[in-house]
């Protein structure tokens, strides 16, 4: 759900040197000498304690702590590098090197389907909230409760989906959960981009003042049962999280189940954790504090990494940086990085990455609604060369929604074959033979109106010349390139691109989803500058995005055949899951709702004889598994 | 005077009222749909129109301002729409870093630039006056990116001489405990800052130096370092004060690379990021700020120019 | 009549008037050429003239002519692609037809100075003619009017200094697509309000000044005082400021292009190429910085040089240094 839109979003993943020849090359390239069998080696002798220095993302410290986060406040920030440290998540996503659930690292047991998957049943393994409450089926039911009331300010809420789906839960004992749903669905689907966005909360917190002792599980009346009772523990908690500078002391916010637990978070955004004693869960931290660090800009931070201690561990002070990421910028010094010890591990979060045309546009929607007219502008995105002179080779190429890397239990063979490789002649071809006079180096026009075939097609006139406004952020140096040579290869086969380049937030603002008569729709092209990444919807069918009224088909894409594969994929059996997935990427992959284009990825660095650390596919991280090592 | 002075405040509060229209106007004529801005581009309609009646966007343009008025009368200065923290809160954490990164370039520069024009003006076309000359064109020409990015590689990174990082504590006294961590921020701003003031003094005072009240000075025996400090500095320095005057509202939005650079959170880097992240109430909050410390700056530069001239009147 | 007050002035002997106590200067106003008053601006003939022997401003002036040429003809001699990006050549260091290399589109970067000095010289120049024209007239009509007017004039230049510039660019960049012509249009209206403030400041002490109560004794009005007396004694801040706006103007362009309201591409800048190489400054790219830094400080140097000559040679007391 969350576009990346901040290139350094450290979204940590290690390197799998799968079968396409380009990954290899950029495990060959990338991969840390002296450092181990891979990046980020294991191994060593562990030290106990010690603390460990995180860098956070630019300008984004943890400014909201409930887990219940609305789109305002979402961040990687607060999210991935803060709630979920504490809180855990019913389930945790991002299984090493796989975009697959972590079942040993997750509150629940695998979901158990039944009843034509129309029912859910969850048990629980045995984790404690620090105030002595076990987490059990109340506290998922808790977490039900107010995201029913609350849905407008839950960031992720689909309308139809959770908890829209639910139609009941039903605590069967203290340790089981059974959640019945409004129709059957494919369980692969429900249990990635469905249960993905339960983390039970604490009874404790089922309260609307902190006069009242906090409440207990057995409790006669709770708020939350009631619509009113939800929104009001709901506002009370989301009134408490206002209150930033008191975090580390609250009463409601330290109770926690996750490896840790905050002990202090300054004004400026530095947050310091030590371990939860009271975590049940497999792997108890080694280091005696995590602390995150605030940098006001990928300049700052890359600053410490240089002049600071590229080895860390108990007895080391002074700057540092522990785990932090290498600005886009600064990729050509690697050499240099690893030559003061640092180890590098290369980042792919699981998503895929493409630009917006907007089909609803009252002058060049017409043209961009012909295939043959995507088809010859995907020609002209030479993502292989953009990967190599924009991204410093740390991208992948992005030919489908189900895509082949990184490295996922979902793509099929099909989805590494570029079906619409760089080729300006191919474009050239597509153009001419559908009534097009191309004029290279000037504007190609329309010579051949109407509908029929080999003419330019239905709402295009005699003579329209193909001219475009695109739109991208400031701020993605690999953008601006991309952007650049796209402009200047198309004008080769003379389509006219204006470069507009704006605010990021100016982007959010202007591509929308729009009417041909509205001025909303005066946008023609439009680059987010970031990818779409599977978080929380972990399991690639397109419902959020290529469906017709999908909140992330921003460009009035529809086409009706597409909506039932769709379908499909959210509704199929288990055993059918697969090829109705596989029906949906190949379609979507040739039919090109969106134009394709390369995948940042991250360089995230580590210091010298800090193990443990493994990149995890969706920005998660684990600093209870990280330890340092006498060498 | 004092009336003037009353009078001036009294126009000071328009001018505020003035700049927060015209921002207040400018927001809600940048088309598109904010609430996507700030929420996100997958943000639900419901959340959309949560987000829009909690922040009364629906409301008509006079009866928002009215309101914003409203709470700025009562001291509320605005919530942030990102930040989860309220704009006072901000600025009241970040305030104080401004002052004494943005105020110690200011003073140091001033306590160097001030002399160093002078002495220009005094050995004028000579080789001292060419040197400073250039070198002032050099760093003035020279964005402060550049410069701050320079100091770093060289100073920090090459000799560790200093550390890469301003000093990162959270209040004035952390920060003056780490003065190692304040060199090099300060230095960028400061050169910067000799380079415009002493060009501007060198001029006035090759200008007054031809003065025939200096030349009787110096014809009636006075030494020339008394020449220089008694008649030459008092009246060469009217446009530093101008310069003076409208560096004050820089203390707070000038800060903005050194923090970018340095990593100290600033009221110009909020403010410079609010404005790029549609954080509209963090801007206007801070505009309103900055508005008040524009017309005092001009105010006490005004003042100044009396205290210095004494036939400069004010009626 | 100029022509004779200056030959006045050139005959004087410096010890006599020396000599004078300052009473008499003011005493001496009423009737002849008044020694501590200011000069009245000389023709141009003399200007031209003594400008003609300044060696430091034909200096300026010659370096001058050097940028024009080499941005305005240079491209005529040196051939390169500025439109055409060059994916497979980017990032490359000066080597064997790519005298300073190229940048992170594969532009060459000795052809890019050449055409983003185009944009660059005409938006400098014209930046800082047009505000400080703007910014002195206001400055100064303020300044000299006094009272209620001034109270007026310099409340709106508080107005405008305090509304965010960033702001106001951002925006303009999502509702406008900038170009030269808007470019210089706003960056003026964003400018004028150094030099009015301080061309107010300096009217501020000259008003009161005995040459000015002579002038007007004599008949003066009031736009002939600003613009005949008050304005030219000014001088020396409004060129050191104009010459400043030029430096300004250049590197504005640099942050423009973060807000999204800078030259869209392909069209370069020097500032926006300086903006764009600094980013890569760690990463050894000398030839993406320096080369623009260098020709920008070239720029604001020839601009001072002549700025100050031009002071010089119509200052005429500093003539006698």
């Amino acid at each position: 759900m969350r576009k990346v839109t901040d290139m350094n979003r450290p979204t940590r993943r290690r390197m799998v040197a799968a079968a396409t020849p380009l990954l290899v090359a950029l495990t060959l390239a990338v991969s840390g000498c002296g450092s181990g069998s891979g990046p980020a080696a294991r191994g060593g002798t562990p030290v106990q304690g010690g603390t460990a220095y995180f860098a956070e993302q630019p300008l984004q410290t943890p400014t909201y702590i409930f887990p219940l986060i609305s789109g305002e406040n979402f961040t990687g920030e607060n999210t991935a590098d803060f709630q979920t440290l504490l809180y855990e998540p019913l389930y945790w996503y991002g299984d090493k090197d796989n975009p697959a659930i972590d079942y040993p690292l997750s509150i629940g047991n695998p979901p158990v389907y039944s009843d034509g998957n129309r029912v859910v049943t969850i048990t629980l393994k045995h984790y404690v909230w620090s105030d002595g409450e076990t987490v059990s089926a109340r506290d998922v039911g808790f977490w039900i409760n107010l995201l029913k009331a609350n849905k407008e300010n839950w960031a992720s809420y689909v309308p139809g989906g959770f908890p829209d789906n639910v139609v009941s839960w039903k605590a069967l004992g203290t340790a089981t959960v059974q959640l019945t749903l409004n129709g059957s669905y494919n369980p692969t689907w429900f249990t990635y981009n469905e249960l993905s966005q339960i983390t039970p909360l604490p009874i404790a917190w089922d309260r609307t003042s902190l006069t009242a002792p906090a409440p207990v599980p057995t409790a006669a009346s709770l708020p939350d049962t009631t619509t009113a009772g939800a929104t009001a523990v709901y506002n009370f908690l989301n009134s408490q999280a206002k209150d930033i500078s008191g975090y580390a002391s609250s009463p409601v916010w330290s109770v926690v189940d996750g490896p840790w637990r905050l002990t202090s978070l300054t004004s400026n955004g530095t947050a310091t954790f030590v371990p939860n004693k009271s975590y049940t869960g497999p792997q108890k931290p080694h280091l005696a504090r995590f602390v995150e660090l605030p940098y006001t800009s990928t300049t700052a931070e890359f600053s410490v990494l240089r002049a600071g201690s590229a080895t860390g561990g108990p007895g080391t002070s002074g700057e540092q940086i522990s785990v932090g990421y290498v600005p886009d910028n600064d990729l050509p010094q690697q050499p240099a990085l690893r030559s003061q010890g640092y180890q590098l591990v290369p980042d792919y979060t699981w998503g895929f990455d493409y630009f917006e045309p907007n089909f609803n546009n009252p002058t060049v929607g017409p043209v961009l609604r012909q295939l043959y007219f995507r088809q010859a502008f995907q020609h002209l995105v030479d993502q292989p060369g953009w990967i190599h002179a924009y991204y410093e080779g740390l991208g992948v190429p992005t030919y489908s929604p189900v895509p082949a890397s990184p490295a996922n239990p979902y793509s099929d063979a099909q989805a590494s074959v570029n079906p619409y490789p760089f080729s300006v002649q191919a474009a050239q071809a597509l153009l001419a033979a559908h009534g097009w006079k191309i004029v290279q180096n000037g504007v190609t026009t329309c010579q051949r109106a109407g509908s029929g075939a080999g003419e330019c097609g239905s709402g295009i006139k005699a003579g329209q010349p193909l001219n475009f406004t695109l739109m991208y952020p400031t701020g993605t140096p690999y953008t601006d390139g991309a952007m650049v040579d796209l402009q200047s290869v198309a004008k080769e086969v003379g389509i006219e691109i204006s470069l507009d380049q704006v605010t990021a937030a100016t982007i959010d603002e202007d591509i929308e989803p729009c009417s041909p008569s509205s001025s909303a729709c005066s946008w023609e092209l439009g680059n987010y500058g970031g990818s779409w990444v599977f978080e929380p919807d972990h399991y690639p069918s397109g419902e959020e995005i290529f469906q017709t009224g999908a909140l992330g088909n921003v460009n009035n894409y529809s086409d009706p055949a597409i909506d039932k594969l769709i379908v499909a994929t959210t509704t199929a059996s288990a055993a059918s899951a697969p090829t109705a997935l596989d029906a949906y990427a190949n379609a979507v992959r040739l039919a090109l709702p969106d134009f394709w284009q390369p995948s940042p990825g991250t360089l995230v660095i580590v210091q010298s004889n800090l193990r443990g650390f493994t990149a995890n596919s969706y920005g998660f991280i684990n600093p209870e598994e990280w330890y340092f090592s006498k060498s | 005077m004092t009336v003037y002075i009353v009078r001036r405040i009294a126009q000071a509060v328009v001018v505020v009222l003035g700049v927060t229209v015209v921002t207040f106007g400018l927001e809600h004529l940048i088309p598109g749909s904010l609430a996507r801005a700030i929420i996100g581009p997958r943000a639900s309609r419901a959340a959309i129109a949560a987000f829009n009646q909690a922040n009364g966007l629906n409301r008509p343009f006079l009866e928002q301002y009215l309101a914003f008025l409203g709470r700025l009368v009562h001291g509320n200065l605005g919530y942030s729409y990102r930040l989860n923290q309220s704009v006072d809160s901000l600025i009241v954490h970040q305030l104080p870093n401004d002052v004494l990164l943005v105020g110690s370039g200011l003073v140091l520069a001033l306590a160097i630039a001030i002399p160093l024009g002078i002495a220009q003006a005094v050995h004028r076309n000579r080789a001292l006056d060419h040197a400073v000359t250039s070198t002032a064109f050099t760093l003035y020409s020279m964005p402060s990116y550049w410069l701050a990015i320079l100091l770093i590689a060289a100073l920090s990174i090459r000799l560790h001489a200093f550390p890469a990082e301003g000093p990162q504590a959270a209040t004035i006294g952390g920060m003056l405990a780490d003065p190692r961590a304040l060199v090099l921020p300060v230095l960028t701003l400061t050169l910067i800052n000799i380079a415009l003031f002493s060009r501007y003094m060198r001029a006035a005072a090759i200008e007054t130096l031809a003065e025939d009240y200096v030349r009787v000075a110096r014809a009636k025996g006075l030494r020339p370092r008394l020449v220089l400090s008694r008649h030459v500095l008092r009246n060469s320095v009217i446009s530093v004060t101008t310069l003076v005057g409208l560096s004050l509202p820089a203390v707070l939005t000038a800060g903005l690379i050194v923090e970018n650079v340095f990593n100290v959170p600033g009221v110009g880097l909020t403010y410079y990021t609010a404005a790029v992240n549609s954080d509209y109430p963090v801007e206007l909050g801070i505009t309103v700020l900055v508005g008040i410390v524009t017309v005092l700056g001009n105010l006490m530069a005004d003042l100044a120019y009396a205290a210095l001239d004494p036939r400069v009147r004010y009626v | 009549m100029s022509e004779q007050r200056l030959s006045d002035r050139r005959r004087r002997p410096d010890a006599a008037t020396v000599l004078q106590p300052a009473p008499q200067a003011g005493s001496a106003a009423a009737g002849q050429e008044p020694a501590a008053a200011r000069a009245v601006t000389p023709g141009s003939t003399s200007v031209l003239r003594s400008f003609a022997r300044h060696r430091l401003g034909l200096a300026g002036l010659a370096l001058i002519a050097a940028l024009v040429l080499f941005c305005f003809a240079g491209p005529v001699l040196y051939h390169t692609d500025q439109v055409h990006a060059s994916i497979m050549a980017t990032n490359l260091p000066p080597g064997s037809g790519r005298p300073l290399g190229t940048d992170a589109n594969g532009y060459d970067i000795l052809g890019r100075l050449m055409v983003g000095g185009q944009s660059s010289l005409e938006i400098g120049f014209a930046v800082a003619v047009l505000a400080t024209i703007i910014g002195v007239i206001w400055g100064a009509a303020a300044g000299f009017a006094g009272g209620l007017a001034d109270a007026i004039m310099m409340r709106i230049v508080d107005i405008v200094l305090a509304i965010p510039a960033i702001f106001l660019l951002i925006y303009l960049a999502s509702v406008f697509r900038p170009t030269v012509g808007l470019l210089i249009v706003v960056v003026s209206l964003l400018s004028w309000l150094v030099p009015a403030r301080l061309v107010r400041g300096d009217v501020l002490t000259l008003r009161t000044r005995e040459f000015i109560a002579a002038v007007r004794t004599m008949g003066g009005r009031g736009p002939h005082i600003v613009l005949r007396h008050l304005v030219p004694n000014a001088f020396g801040t409004i060129v050191v400021s104009a010459t400043f706006q030029i430096a300004d103007a250049i590197i504005l362009l640099a942050t423009l292009s973060f807000l999204g309201f800078g030259l869209p591409p392909p069209a370069a800048t020097w500032g926006g190429m300086l903006s764009q190489g600094t980013t890569y400054l760690l990463d050894g790219y000398w030839w993406e910085v320096y080369p623009a830094g260098l020709i920008i400080m070239l720029t604001v140097i020839a601009f001072s040089l002549v700025g100050d000559a031009l002071r010089d040679c119509l200052d005429a007391r500093l003539r006698q240094y």
